[in-house]
């Protein structure tokens, strides 16, 4: 059983769709990249498979639940969103965010259970910031929050990991350890990752599924059927070449203009 | 003073002013989070403009500063839901509103001016045995709620959009947040006075946040400054016989400037 089925998915905001007809599954082994241009519902399709936003039209399954009222996969889900405001004086170390993770699983009166904290120093281990776990939040760099995030996001542990931008907004050296954090989550935890990215290249090595959206158009399915240069181009307007060297693929967009 | 401890009026003005001490600053520490400031002295002029409607119309001025208050409340919510959070613009429309209301409605009550003005700058020592019930009770009540749902609270400060994606009702925890602000307003009007409750709300959680490392701290922290400039207020109203509501803002005011100067 897939954990996720979305078969001709229609959502949006207001009555306005943003995006139409979408169908794709995920397995418990897929990386998914979703990726394409700005404005064209890459964080409105995150929302529908967590369930914030209910689709227009189409049939939706994630975890067992069909997005439609009550819907308990929410807490298998582990989320990390692509932009937070926070109060630079916010009261919160680094270890007190990574444990919000678990307050889902726990009832009010439900004290925190110590294997949920041993979790918490294993994911804060795993994403390389164990020595930063009593560091205000507000006070570590983006990229360290991506990494704690991701430790949040990881408690539980969940069956879905959603990531929507997780290097938006940091330096290459961040990028770079936001993404072997990723990419130790998904083989160590073995559950299935899907990526909300504007640059699908550092994740061409591990994806095993792709959606591309553009404006009115998308592709889904796996990497090798959908990563061709004629659907690139396409979705982005203007000529993308996919290269290969020593057996990895990168994809680059040649020529951008406006208008 | 001991002597002055021992009446009951005192007592009661006492009691009253401790508990707002607790109750705003407690209210306060979710506004200061969550940058919702400006709701605490939007709802203070609403509910005073409530006592104003109450005076004109000859019914209990706290029912009508509640029933005000509270119906504000909810239609800001309602806003804030429809709109993404941006209930400013409704909020200052209301502001407004209520106090050009006020104004009126003082100006058609001439004979009930001195005790409405009472509401203004406080007047603990007017505050009756149910005044104080009242007070005690929403405080309970509110201190239940933040103590049962702290963890889904700190989620919804810290990011709504994650405590969306937890499953938790974000929705209903910010009705009931803009309901217990409206709450601790009114309740707190009498004691403390509507023009110095914002104060309250705001101070001592600004003084907290600064030596708080955990949010359960801040939370604590707001409410001990709370009570603390609360205390030290009063006594120093009744040596120097200065309204209460300023003294304790006073005081609270000066802890703040002392929290900037000593390194967090």
């Amino acid at each position: 059983m897939s954990e996720i089925v979305f078969d001709k998915v229609s959502a949006g905001y207001d009555r306005k769709i943003v995006f139409e007809n979408l169908s794709f599954t995920l397995e418990k082994h897929d990386f998914m990249v979703i990726f394409g241009p700005n404005g064209v519902g890459k964080t409105t399709l995150a929302k529908t498979i967590l369930g914030i936003i209910s689709p227009i039209s189409g049939s939706t399954y994630v975890l067992g639940c069909t997005l439609h009222g009550v819907c308990p996969h929410k807490k298998m889900i582990g989320y990390v969103p692509q932009v937070y405001n926070l109060d630079p004086d916010f009261p919160a170390t680094l270890f007190d965010i990574v444990l919000t993770g678990c307050y889902p699983l726990l009832k009010p009166t439900e004290k925190v259970h110590q294997i949920y904290i041993e979790q918490a120093y294993r994911n804060l281990k795993t994403v390389g910031l164990i020595e930063f776990k009593d560091v205000p939040f507000s006070k570590l760099s983006s990229g360290q929050q991506k990494r704690g995030l991701l430790a949040r996001a990881l408690m539980g542990p969940p069956k879905i990991l959603l990531l929507d931008e997780p290097t938006a907004g940091v330096d290459l050296v961040s990028e770079v350890q936001v993404n072997l954090a990723i990419e130790t989550a998904f083989r160590d935890f073995n559950i299935p990752v899907i990526a909300i990215t504007h640059d699908i290249n550092p994740y061409l090595s591990i994806a095993t599924k792709v959606i591309i959206m553009g404006y009115g158009k998308h592709y889904a399915g796996r990497i090798d059927e959908i990563l061709r240069e004629e659907i690139l181009s396409e979705i982005y307007r203007t000529k993308v070449d996919v290269l290969e060297k020593e057996g990895k693929r990168y994809i680059n967009i040649r020529d951008a203009h406006y208008g | 003073m001991a002597e002055l401890f021992g009446l009951p009026v005192i007592q009661r003005a006492f009691i009253a002013v401790l508990l707002a001490g607790a109750f705003l600053p407690l209210a306060g520490t979710f506004t200061i989070l969550t940058e919702t400031s400006f709701l605490s002295a939007g709802l203070a002029h609403i509910a005073f403009a409530g006592v104003a409607i109450g005076y004109a119309f000859k019914t209990n001025p706290l029912i009508s500063a509640l029933a005000v208050t509270v119906v504000s409340a909810y239609f800001l919510w309602m806003v804030s839901e429809r709109t993404h959070g941006k209930y400013e613009q409704t909020l200052s429309i209301l502001f407004s509103f209520f106090m050009a209301l006020g104004i009126i409605f003082f100006g058609l009550s001439k004979s009930y001016t001195a005790d409405a003005i009472s509401y203004l700058f406080g007047s603990p020592l007017a505050s009756t045995g149910a005044d104080v019930m009242l007070l005690f009770g929403a405080l309970v009540a509110y201190s239940i709620f933040v103590v049962i749902y702290r963890r889904e609270l700190f989620h919804m400060v810290f990011s709504s959009e994650l405590a969306l994606a937890a499953g938790i009702n974000v929705s209903v925890f910010r009705l009931l947040f803009f309901l217990f602000t409206a709450l601790s307003v009114v309740l707190s009007m009498k004691a403390v006075g509507a023009l110095v409750v914002f104060g309250l709300m705001v101070i001592p959680p600004s003084v907290s946040q600064r030596f708080s490392k955990h949010f359960n701290q801040m939370v604590l922290g707001s409410v001990f400054v709370g009570i603390f400039s609360a205390l030290t207020g009063f006594i120093i109203s009744l040596f120097l016989d200065i309204p209460v509501g300023a003294s304790v803002v006073v005081v609270a005011t000066i802890l703040y400037f002392i929290s900037v100067t000593v390194r967090k």
